[in-house]
């Protein structure tokens, strides 16, 4: 089975590049804003500054025409000519204004508005100009200055002053300065702000027709003007964004009026926000860089860190997988101390139980213990005696429990498999021998509520108890069926254990204890014939708080026959002598039920009780290694300390125990 | 231009008595004189960086005799027509220039153009206002002390000239090249006077031999130059905010 999805390896490098990226993104995300933002506020600052500087200079520049004109109007000479109206000289003075005023052209007219010279163009005929605002303003003794249009679609700054005789106006001066390429390369000079403008006005026919830009005069920057909306309201100024060769540019756009207040043209300031973005953009080229590189040694430091992870992970996968085959030999190396290593030794303890377990059930597979052995201790008085209660195989019994076949006899009673009828569930009844109870009015009591702790124990290594009932005056249990072998009947047939399955056991025997001690609950009867080996190897413990019933008084002690309960050979010297019992007594039972194990036999064997007693009481057992070479020094240490007579010489705790055990292997 | 010339040996040698009639003698008859030679030379001039010259030919060079030398005929015997230079207006352009003439004599102004012209200088010494008239019509002016004078026209402020009036016969002007040439210079001390609208003027002392002096250099410096608009002739300015220069 191999690991489907992505590799831990990959995950990891994923996971670091992951957040590399996140925090480049984020940073980039966030600076973006912030340029964006900071662009934005700087474009508005510099159109805003930039409008300020055209609006002077145009305003400056119309004041420097009408003073220009103004003297070069004052030259005596000019006003005798103008006076005089000699035709040439007139012409020649125009022309002349017009060089000296660097205008694209300049005209002349008498006192009625009669043009009587145009600069550039000698036979100019005498038509009217009153119709210039600018003329009129003129011969009313007022210069001015205003945007105007010429013929051929340039937008224009004029400037109109009168022409004084003796003491009379004998004219006007008319001059207009062409607002072309040249001025809006010299306005966006003198702005000193890079802002591109673009001069526009409308010819005969309506069309937009661009007098200036420093953009040149392409068919989308016409289209940008021809969008503009329509005003002729000088102080209304437009926000414009549009793209030019693929730049983006942000504008103010604002209109031109000629002294009467017409519209004669507008114009469009301009600022490339891109080249306002360079900045950032070279800071973004930067952070997607180092962010690149970020990429990179996460990439590397995270698959370096990757395989010291993955790499003992994938040898205790593998070894999982091998397990699971059914392979448990897989030596797995402690590689270090970390979270790894604490699982690869986890790991290594369980493919050890699985070992043990693995080593039980080939036990119980290879040898003939496929008879049921209990059946052979069933006696024909036993028999007699459950069917007093009604507990005769194929009959009802207590009106809920179907009985089914008698599994066995024990020192307490009678078990059979039956099926709870109401749950629907096979399980196993235990009668109890009434004597004990019946001698001791609050004995059942007692029992009752040891039996209420002991079905709290919930483990794979206890039998499960039900409940506890009485039926015709026969006392009873009710437990989880286990299906399988008594370890005794194992052992019998076997004569002795291999040292794996005597481990096994003994690791599953001091967990079952352990949970059984933590609760409280001492069992005060283990021997081989309470545990049961399932067919997948599982050791379960029967008859926890069952003994309890039959623990009398202490004072009542060994002296009677009869009254000691359970089994003899598995009994605790301070439990024989009515002392002081506490859990310790399991711990000793443990150490006799691993003796009988190694070697066939429990510790102690005598023909009576008495000389048994008097032997567990001062007698020192045969070492189990003396009577199976098998038996390692370790374990042989264990198990003689178990059956210390001293209850402080045994493991303290069925934890310890367990720790011990699995040291040994 | 005229060719009374005279030695310098006859010169040093005469008494203020007889200078009169001496130069008069050679006036009325130009006496074969021995010894004269030719002087040339070149003018550089020193430009601002990345600006190159175009206007030798309005340089002026002229020799003024060291050791209290005999000036040249300024004066003229009654009757007698007085010489005369022309500079013509011709396309709101005064042409030539520059012209250079002596002491007493006058300038003949010529109107070419279809237009009106007016004529005159504010030089002080050399102040004169031709009036405005038109087409065709020509209008002079006596130029008496030695200057440069600049010329100028009241309703085309573009319209400039110099009339250089230079002490002596012995003057010339450079051409487009910078080179000059002046003939018929007796042997002698003389003090080069080089002359340039844009420049100040240099003084270089030379020793003409009876072969005459070739490749006489000189250096200008136009680098100095300011300019300055002038006044009209009524001492206003034509138009301060004008790009134009005049």
């Amino acid at each position: 089975m191999k690991p489907r999805g992505l590799s831990l390896t990959l995950k990891i490098f994923l996971g670091t590049a992951l957040v590399v990226v996140a925090i480049v993104g984020a940073t980039l995300a966030i600076t973006a804003r912030q340029a964006s933002r900071t662009v934005d506020d700087s474009v508005t600052r510099v159109l805003a500054s930039a409008r300020e500087a055209v609006s002077a200079q145009l305003t400056g520049g119309g004041k420097g025409l009408l003073e220009s004109a103004t003297t070069f109007a004052e030259n005596p000479q000019f006003r005798s000519i103008v006076e005089e109206r000699v035709g040439t000289d007139v012409l020649d003075q125009a022309q002349e204004a017009a060089t000296s005023l660097n205008a694209i052209w300049v005209q002349i007219t008498d006192a009625k508005g009669l043009r009587i010279a145009k600069s550039d163009e000698p036979g100019a005929p005498e038509v009217d100009m009153l119709g210039s605002a600018e003329i009129r303003s003129a011969l009313e003794d007022d210069g001015t200055t205003g945007f105007g249009v010429t013929k051929d679609s340039v937008v224009i700054q004029v400037a109109a002053v009168p022409v004084y005789g003796a003491g009379k106006i004998v004219g006007a001066l008319l001059v207009a300065r062409a607002i072309d390429d040249a001025f809006a390369a010299e306005l966006k000079q003198r702005s000193a702000s890079d802002v591109e403008i673009i001069f526009h006005t409308t010819n005969a026919t309506g069309a937009t027709v661009i007098s200036a830009s420093t953009l040149g005069r392409t068919p989308e920057v016409l289209a940008a003007i021809e969008a503009l909306p329509e005003t002729n309201d000088a102080s209304a100024e437009m926000r414009v964004e549009r793209d030019f060769a693929e730049v983006h540019y942000v504008g103010l756009a604002a209109v031109l009026n000629n002294s009467a207040g017409d519209l004669a043209g507008g114009f469009v300031m301009l600022k490339n926000r891109d080249a306002e973005f360079a900045g950032f953009k070279r800071l973004q080229q930067s952070l997607l860089l180092s962010g690149g590189l970020g990429i990179l040694v996460a990439g590397l430091l995270s698959l370096l860190l990757a395989r010291g992870i993955t790499r003992p992970v994938s040898k205790l996968a593998e070894a999982a997988r091998r397990a699971a085959d059914g392979d448990y030999g897989t030596t797995i190396p402690q590689t270090s101390r970390d979270e790894i290593g604490v699982l690869a030794g986890a790991f290594r303890n369980l493919l050890g139980d699985l070992k043990e377990k693995q080593a039980l059930v080939d036990f119980l597979s290879s040898g003939d213990t496929a008879k049921t052995v209990q059946l052979q201790i069933m006696s024909a008085t036993a028999e007699q005696r459950i069917e007093q209660g009604g507990l005769v195989p194929g009959n009802r019994f207590a009106g809920r429990y179907e009985v089914k076949e008698i599994l066995g006899e024990g020192g307490m009673g009678t078990v059979f498999k039956a099926v709870d009828g109401e749950l629907g569930e096979v399980i196993a009844i235990k009668t109890l021998r009434t004597q004990f109870l019946a001698q001791d009015p609050t004995a059942l009591d007692r029992f009752r509520s040891e039996i209420r702790l002991a079905r709290k124990i919930s483990h794979r290594n206890v039998v499960r108890t039900h409940d506890i009932g009485e039926n015709s005056g026969v006392y009873y249990i009710t437990m989880e069926f286990v299906d399988g072998k008594s370890l005794k009947d194992l052992i019998k047939a076997r004569r002795r254990l291999p040292l794996g399955v005597t481990l096994s056991v003994g690791k599953q025997l001091a967990r079952a204890l352990e949970v059984a001690h933590d609760m409280g609950v001492i069992h005060r009867d283990i021997k081989p014939q309470n545990m049961v080996v399932e067919p997948d190897g599982v050791l379960k413990v029967m008859d926890f708080g069952i003994a309890r019933m039959a623990s009398r008084k202490p004072e009542s002690g060994v002296t009677q026959q009869g009254m000691i309960v359970g089994t003899p050979e598995y009994m605790a010297p301070e439990q024989v002598t009515g002392g002081e019992v506490d859990h310790r007594v399991d711990i000793y039972a443990a150490g006799c039920v691993l003796y009988e194990c190694l070697t066939g036999r429990p510790p102690f064997q005598a023909e009576t009780a008495y000389q048994l007693i008097a032997k567990l009481l001062e007698e020192v057992p045969e070492h189990p290694a003396k009577l199976n070479p098998d038996v390692p020094g370790a374990l042989d240490a264990l198990v003689m300390a178990m059956l210390s007579k001293d209850p402080a010489g045994r493991p303290q705790t069925a934890l310890a125990l367990h720790d011990r055990l699995a040291q040994i292997g | 231009m005229s060719g009374h010339r005279s030695t310098r040996r006859r010169w040093s040698q005469s008494t203020a008595a007889t200078l009169a009639a001496v130069l008069l003698a050679v006036v009325l008859a130009p006496a074969p004189v021995a010894a004269q030679g030719s002087v040339n030379g070149r003018v550089a001039i020193t430009e601002r960086p990345g600006e190159a010259t175009t206007d030798f030919n309005a340089t002026v060079v002229y020799l003024v005799p060291v050791d209290s030398a005999p000036r040249p005929p300024v004066a003229k015997a009654k009757g007698e027509k007085v010489p005369s230079a022309s500079i013509a207006m011709n396309g709101r352009a005064f042409v030539p220039h520059v012209r250079v003439i002596t002491p007493g004599m006058k300038v003949e102004f010529p109107n070419q153009d279809p237009f009106s012209h007016n004529i005159f200088s504010t030089a002080t010494g050399a102040a004169f206002d031709l009036g405005l008239y038109g087409a065709g019509k020509s209008k002079d002016a006596t130029f008496k002390r030695a200057g440069a004078f600049p010329i100028y026209c009241n309703i085309h402020p573009r319209m400039t000239a110099f009339v250089v009036v230079a002490p002596t016969s012995w003057y010339a002007q450079a051409g487009n090249d910078g080179r000059w040439t002046i003939e018929g210079v007796p042997a002698g001390r003389y003090t080069l006077h080089v002359w340039h609208e844009r420049a100040t003027e240099v003084k270089q002392s030379i020793t003409v031999l009876a072969t005459g002096l070739s490749d006489v250099s000189s250096s200008l410096d136009a680098r100095g130059f300011k300019f300055s608009p002038h006044k009209n002739k009524f001492g206003k300015e034509y138009d301060k905010n004008s790009a134009v220069r005049y």
